[in-house]
């Protein structure tokens, strides 16, 4: 019975997305009620940059690759907001373990970025992260246009290079 | 909104009094009715396992309160009742290592009641559930009796003798005949908690099969099993030298062979 | 026909017969969208007698799961299809099957949603409240029920929530129900929004029903249980400039359960903690007690499964192998806790900082038992149904369940390459932690992880970790290679090696290679290799590893 109600789940979903001509493509960040580093609760659907292209990533304190991605960022965040706009929101997934200390980390390591606590995982959830680092990169309007897991160095290349094509108004999505 | 608001503080309030405030603790049991069904209690246990003493705590308990009516046997099996440098008996039997793969046991201190359900693993039972269970239970209307007649020889430790199974329902079922010999009181070390009792006084330890890991067959299903009919099955078994003779005691038991439910236990001494 | 099946036959008749009108309607098509992920993990197991390593009749298990969410505007609905066949070793056998584990539909409107099926959801820390999902222990206690959010003016947050929790392919048996509200004084009060202190205080109340069962006492007496257990929580938060305070208190009102040994006393929870931070400077203190606060939807429950609460252990979590050999678990039953952190980077072009600044990160925490009275309660043999204990609020029990301290220092050296430096000390209680009798271990752990970059985009990296006790398996030593091309391979190859067991035999390579191949959202990771027992720690919550030898395949997608 269950597979019938997934097989069902499925036909209605692929009739619903793909049986219209015009499927838009583009997917927008899902409204979940989120709290800032600074205790403030806003909407993740009202993360906006002034038309700038956005890149969100999701890390954790016990994320040693995560925090490497958010460092080596740190390093050109200076020069990239400089060049770009581009503006970076750091999701820390810790729970009620490890989200106290996710302020004093932030700090302490001098990172810029606007942080954010999804301590239960339900704006993880709605993004379909399995696995982190996992960061999206937003075009002007909004548009989720690229996302990528895990981190080696010099994989930033990649990214500033995607914000500046984003910023020239090319069309990314076709890398997918 | 506001009709939203008075709702949610109708709920918050409702909440801050569903709580029960004990005052005393303690209840006296109520006796049961009971239609002749006994109940057999695996307690699936091993002797470095810490949490075990506190489960045959539990079982003994239950058998001081219904006495002949339950037979227990304490099925030592899996990770915890392997032999140690400190805990070198071994309590496993080729019997007991097949049914805790079998019915996915997957730890100690575990047990079942009557093997109820037991196809899946999650009426596999913690020691807090084995009481209620066993209430429940109990005051099933049995469908068959036994009756067991060992005739044990001490110096050729041979077993005879035989289980006779009485229909007390005409009934069709595929039916299996279990016997199996228990040893109790042996002393050996077992861990509880954080400390270990050397001496510790293991009971009803389930000490081998007398017809094999699965028993006999007693009804293959085709046709009726008529009232008031009866089954002898022979037996034929030669004691293991170690085993206390007089501290054993014969355990059968008929069961469902499709969904592998208890219908009737029975045990009886050899001596 | 009877009328179950009538029932089912009517329900996939409207399914299906859904369809073509939904497709005809202009209208809701336009803004829907569909997104979801899955992920894939399997491993071959080989026999290997000398780890411990067992073959499986199956040859190979695999653990499998499919997230698809379709959204529309106000309205969502998703679902999560699981697949165990048969659940890999470490994941308990009761998972074993597929199906549709997680179902549910969200509406959302201005200030209100509801959600009916399946959900998550948190009060505070989690102190009476956290239902959530960590896939990689196996952790799942979904709520299958109704939730409200409700948001009735700027500032207060209202959360309702009832149901019942998620036991493998079912559901446990005892009903959950809550609610929690929170207050932004700072939102609700407009003389106070420009205000630089910022005070936010919040409150929650969770019960919870399960029907009386009959649990002996001894053969003449069976508790008296209660069927309604609730927990109260409170909460304030106040930050102000560089300064944040926090505390979070729990009480739970008597509930025998056999976590706890049936004992009749309340439970208490509290987490403390206060900050500063500034640029380049932060500095953590927190505090916790925990005192009989196991609570789950049923009362004969013993280890992971029918959580309603959530209490987080004060440690940090380790992330390199060999400092996390030895993690800390919460004791639901009692424990006192404190932790202190300092990150401090040192700044650039200073004489200790050098050209591109210095990273310190130092931290050290401890948890004990909470004292425990026993005189005067009258309590012979076993405790069940007396009030167990009677225990000082702030006072340490005298029993040392873990200590750690530990530093780490970052650095960039010049353009190619960067590292970092670890050392942990630690005290691990492994007969508490671990539930059997052991000495208690003391080990340091010195860790080194450096990446040089040989092009922009190649780097290849190494970790060189040595871990010296002479409890447990005595000493390990761990080296790793990694190989990067950014941002799509990973190449690594490395080895833990126990040559300072006591035992000759168990002085073993524990070695492993792996690739892995990232594109954009997909990820596929491929392993060989022995992989030690050990334990996994998320959170507080841990399951066991066991010892494995064979092929590992990891595949990962979202889209």
């Amino acid at each position: 019975m269950k597979k019938i109600i997934f097989i069902a789940f499925c036909l209605f979903i692929t009739n619903f997305g793909f049986s219209q001509t015009e499927t838009p493509k583009t997917k927008k960040l899902p409204s979940i009620t989120i709290k800032t580093v600074d205790g403030k609760t806003i909407k993740t659907s009202e993360i906006s940059n002034n038309g700038k292209p956005i890149i969100i990533s999701f890390w954790a304190l016990w994320c040693k690759p995560c925090q490497k991605e958010l460092s080596t960022i740190a390093e050109v965040y200076d020069e990239w907001q400089k060049e770009t706009g581009v503006k970076l929101v750091a999701v820390s997934i810790d729970d009620a373990r490890s989200s106290s200390r996710v302020l004093p980390t932030v700090n302490g390591n001098n990172w810029t970025y606007e942080v954010l606590l999804d301590v239960n995982g339900d704006f993880k959830r709605a993004m379909n992260v399995n696995m982190i680092p996992h960061t999206f990169l937003l075009n002007g309007k909004g548009e989720i246009v690229w996302q990528h897991t895990s981190f080696a160095e010099g994989s930033e290349l990649e990214l500033i290079e995607l914000v500046r094509k984003l910023n020239r108004g090319e069309d990314i999505s076709e890398k997918k | 909104m506001k009709k939203f608001s008075f709702i949610y503080l109708l709920f918050a309030s409702l909440l801050i009094q569903s709580c029960n405030k004990i005052d005393d603790p303690y209840i006296p049991l109520a006796p049961k009715d009971w239609y002749g069904k006994r109940i057999l209690l695996e307690d699936y246990t091993g002797h470095t396992c810490l949490n075990c003493p506190a489960a045959a705590n539990i079982a003994a308990n239950i058998k001081t309160l219904y006495g002949d009516k339950i037979v227990i046997i304490s099925v030592h099996a899996g990770y915890f009742a392997r032999p140690e440098t400190d805990f070198p008996e071994d309590f496993t039997t080729i019997a007991s290592e097949i049914w805790y793969k079998f019915f996915g046991v997957n730890g100690n201190p575990k047990g079942m009641i009557n093997r109820k359900g037991v196809l899946n693993k999650t009426n596999i039972l913690n020691p807090g559930d084995w009481a209620s269970m066993t209430g429940t239970v109990m005051t099933e209307i049995p469908e068959v009796d036994l009756e067991i007649m060992p005739e044990y020889d001490t110096t050729t430790k041979l077993l005879k003798g035989s289980v006779k199974t009485k229909f007390l329902k005409t009934i069709r079922k595929k039916l299996k005949l279990q016997i199996l010999v228990t040893e109790d009181s042996i002393i050996a070390p077992q861990k509880n908690g954080t400390t270990t009792i050397a001496n510790y006084v293991h009971r009803h330890v389930m000490r081998g099969t007398v017809n094999g890991s699965w028993g006999d067959v007693l009804s293959n299903g085709q046709s009726n099993s008529i009232i008031d009919t009866e089954i002898s099955q022979n037996m034929l078994f030669t004691f293991d030298p170690s085993w206390k003779s007089k501290h054993c005691t014969i355990v059968a038991f008929v069961y469902d062979s499709d969904t592998y439910e208890v219908l009737q236990v029975a045990e009886k001494h050899i001596e | 026909m009877n009328k179950t099946t009538l029932l089912k036959s009517f329900k996939i008749a409207v399914l299906f017969g859904f369809f073509p009108f939904l497709g005809f309607s202009q209208n809701l098509l336009n803004s829907g969208s569909v997104q979801g992920n899955f992920q894939l993990d399997a491993q071959y197991y080989q026999k290997d007698s000398t780890i411990g390593a067992n073959e499986v009749s199956e040859k190979m298990l695999m653990n499998a799961f499919a997230n698809i969410i379709y959204s529309n505007g106000n309205f969502s609905a998703g679902l999560r299809y699981e697949s165990y066949r048969n659940p890999m070793l470490g994941f308990d056998n009761r998972f074993k099957g597929s199906g549709i584990a997680y179902r549910y539909a969200t509406y959302k409107v201005d200030d209100f949603d509801i959600t009916v099926g399946n959900f998550y959801e948190q009060f505070g820390s989690g102190m009476i409240f956290r239902s959530y999902e960590e896939r990689n222990l196996g952790y799942d206690n979904a709520m299958d029920g109704v939730r409200v959010n409700f948001n009735p003016l700027q500032g207060i947050m209202l959360k309702a929530i009832i149901g019942t929790q998620r036991f493998f392919w079912d559901v446990g048996p005892g009903i959950v129900r809550g609610g929690d509200a929170e207050f932004a004084l700072n939102d609700i009060i407009p003389s106070f929004s420009d205000s630089r202190t910022k005070l936010t205080f919040g409150g929650s109340i969770v019960s919870k029903y399960q029907p009386s069962e009959e649990i002996l006492f001894d053969a003449s007496k069976k508790y008296n249980l209660p069927e309604n257990v609730a927990a109260f929580a409170g909460r304030v938060n106040i930050s102000r400039g560089k300064i944040n305070l926090n505390a979070e208190y729990a009480y739970k009102v008597n509930d025998p359960n056999s976590e706890n040994s049936f004992i009749y006393r309340h439970g208490e929870a509290l987490l403390v903690s206060a900050s500063y931070s500034k640029k380049g400077l932060g500095i953590i203190l927190t505090g916790k007690r925990v005192d009989n606060m196991a609570f789950k939807s049923k009362r004969t429950e013993v280890g992971n499964m029918l959580n309603i609460n959530y209490l987080p252990t004060l440690t940090k979590q380790h992330a390199y192998s060999l400092s996390a050999i030895y993690p800390y678990a919460t004791q639901p039953n009692g424990e006192m806790g404190i932790q202190g952190e300092i990150v401090y980077s040192i700044p650039k072009n200073t004489l200790l900082g050098g050209k591109y600044g210095v990273e310190i990160k130092l931290n050290y925490s401890r948890a004990t038992s909470i004292e425990k009275d026993t005189s005067g309660l009258n309590i012979i043999g076993y405790e069940g149904g007396t009030k167990g204990y009677r225990s000082n609020f702030f006072e340490f029990g005298n029993e040392l369940y873990f200590q750690d301290f530990n530093i780490e220092i970052s650095k960039k050296i010049n353009n190619r390459l960067k590292g970092s430096l670890s050392w942990v000390n630690l005290i691990y209680n492994e007969q508490i932690i671990e539930g059997h009798e052991a000495p208690s271990v003391y080990a340091n752990v010195f860790i080194a992880d450096i990446n040089y970059k040989i092009t922009p985009l190649k780097s290849i990296r190494t970790e060189i970790q040595h871990l010296s006790t002479k409890q447990d398996e005595g000493n390990w030593v761990m080296g790793m290679l990694e190989y990067s091309i950014a941002p799509l391979w990973f190449f690594s190859i490395s080895d833990q090696y126990n040559y300072g067991n006591e035992i000759d035999v168990k002085k073993i390579h524990y070695y492993n290679i792996g690739v892995g191949y990232n594109k954009n959202s997909s990820r596929i990771q491929m392993s060989y290799g022995k992989q030690r027992e050990g334990i996994l720690c998320v959170g507080g919550v841990c399951r066991q590893v066991p010892a494995a030898y064979g092929f590992n395949l990891t595949i990962t997608s979202s889209f």
